[in-house]
């Protein structure tokens, strides 16, 4: 069995997957008083009738996403790919996020990056930082744009709210993840440790200001 | 085994957090590797994982909080989350393996100055905290007026011992009680170095020995007053500042007599893994391994 973690956004999730079949999943929406990752963990392995030996793999998504949540995943997997011998792969969570679109993924996702700024994805591209503000000439006039939180693109770009997929078109995180860690495990190389980096973790701009500092 | 990040940060002058903790994600799991084959050890003779829960930069914490349950539980191993700051204290069991309680302990480093009484039934007391900087930013601060490089401990550490400790007699902190205080000091040095239009390698070797003296003298001061209101056997001293020459010499002399004093060797003082472990056999015994998964904890005391 393989198992599959994407902790990066507000709705979070886990996967267990034997194969392409999904052995058992959790779905969640970030919360403070939440217990460790690792609760949910243990719990989900458990409920697809395994033990952490069985575990033959694992995929994180690596952002762009929270920090925290970034690297609470990552770490988990890791450990676990270290502890086990097995390969470690890491997803896109833009791409993830695409995949909860039910039929055809979305070929746009954008998750809210905070200070009127988004992650924004579109398919063939890598995932970039955009102020709001610079979303409306960016976003393809026939978008199909899955948006997290969901109803956030009326308020950043209020002409164009008919572009993000209603409520009603959206599948649970783990149904993406699920297909995702499919593709990766599929298609993808495993990681070397020092590899691992999670997205989109700091604004470029900090880093300039801190690095002209006196 | 020890990833020191100090090249990582010195352009910036100062720990970065983001730049930490992206480090650790892609750094810890070589580390830990690296530390097993230097001990000869396999993952099948580990008998369970300690780790720093807190106090600290949250990104760093949960890298290491979460990477290191994910091996315990992946390998089913009883795991154990210590504070950082006890183990500074603790760290004294690796050059005593027989140190116990009651202990004073002063723990010095970038982020803390604290003066603490790690008591018979295991608890540590903080008795004396700083109200402003800690010693180690004093010494970073200090080391920036000076034109100095970070870190700036090791820095007017070296400077110092070509200068006159006595050249300039710096104020000594104002806090009450046991407290401590070091911006006070900082400015006095800020002040003595803009009054002068120039200052020659001997003046700054000058300014650099005054000002560590006063760090020192303020330091060893409100130890002195921890010991003589309430005597105590055994002195630890800890923390990254713990490694400056003219501290450890000072209270030698100052300290050696009132109690038993333990200085670990300088590298055991600055940060390390080997002071977790020894925090962890003493929390072990104390109140066994942790029943459950836990968070990282950026604000964590000294238990
Ligand atoms: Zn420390």
């Amino acid at each position: 069995m393989r198992l599959a973690i994407d902790t990066s956004g507000v709705d979070q999730a886990l996967v267990v997957l034997d194969g392409r079949r999904q052995l058992a999943a959790d779905d969640w929406v970030r919360d403070r008083t939440d217990p460790p990752v690792l609760v949910r963990l243990d719990a989900v392995v458990k409920r697809a009738g395994g033990k952490p030996d069985d575990i033959e793999g694992v995929v994180a998504a690596r952002g762009p996403g929270s920090f925290t949540g970034l690297r609470v995943g990552l770490s988990l997997a890791a450990g676990l790919a270290y502890a086990r011998h097995i390969p470690l792969y890491v997803a896109d969570s833009l791409a993830i996020l695409a995949r909860r679109a039910t039929g055809d993924p979305a070929s746009v996702a954008l998750r809210d990056a905070g200070r009127r700024e988004v992650y924004a994805w579109r398919e063939g591209e890598p995932a970039r930082r955009l102020p709001v503000d610079e979303l409306a000439g960016w976003l393809p006039a026939a978008a199909r744009a899955i948006v997290e939180p969901a109803g956030s693109l009326a308020t950043w770009v209020p002409g164009l709210a008919h572009l993000e997929l209603p409520a009603g078109e959206r599948r649970p995180l783990s149904a993406a993840l699920l297909d995702s860690a499919i593709w990766t495990f599929d298609s993808q190389k495993p990681l070397r440790y020092d590899e691992v980096q999670a997205l989109y973790v700091q604004p470029a701009a900090a880093e300039e200001r801190r690095r002209k500092a006196p | 085994m020890i990833r020191s990040q100090d090249a990582l940060h010195a352009p910036y002058g100062g720990v970065v957090p983001e730049i930490a903790a992206r480090a650790h994600l892609q750094t810890l799991v070589p580390v830990i590797e690296r530390a097993l084959e230097n001990a000869g050890t396999r993952w099948e003779q580990v008998d369970g994982v300690a780790v720093t829960r807190g106090p600290g930069l949250v990104g760093c914490l949960l890298v290491g909080v979460n990477l290191g349950q994910a091996i315990a539980w992946a390998r089913k191993l009883p795991v154990i989350g210590v504070s950082h700051l006890a183990a500074h204290v603790f760290a004294g069991l690796l050059e005593e393996p027989d140190l116990r309680p009651p202990v004073l302990g002063l723990v010095v480093s970038g982020g803390h100055s604290d003066l603490i009484r790690w008591q018979e039934d295991g608890s540590i007391a903080v008795i004396g905290r700083t109200i402003d900087d800690a010693a180690g930013e004093a010494f970073d601060k200090g080391a920036r007026i000076l034109g100095l490089p970070f870190p700036g401990g090791p820095a007017i550490d070296a400077l110092a011992a070509t200068g006159d400790p006595r050249a300039v007699r710096f104020p000594r902190p104002r806090a009450p009680g046991l407290d401590f205080s070091f911006s006070g000091v900082k400015t006095a040095l800020l002040y003595e170095v803009r009054k002068r239009t120039s200052i020659s390698d001997q003046a700054r070797a000058d300014l650099a020995a005054s000002y560590q003296e006063a760090i020192v003298d303020a330091l060893l001061q409100r130890v002195e007053a921890a010991q003589a209101a309430d005597p105590t056997p055994t002195i630890v001293l800890g923390g990254g500042v713990a490694r400056n020459r003219r501290l450890r010499e000072a209270a030698r002399t100052r300290l050696g007599k009132a109690a038993h004093l333990v200085i670990p060797a300088p590298e055991l003082c600055t940060d390390n893994a080997a002071m977790i472990g020894a925090a962890a056999l003493i929390e072990w015994d104390r109140r066994g391994p942790d029943p459950a998964p836990f968070d990282a904890d950026p604000s964590l005391g000294f238990t």
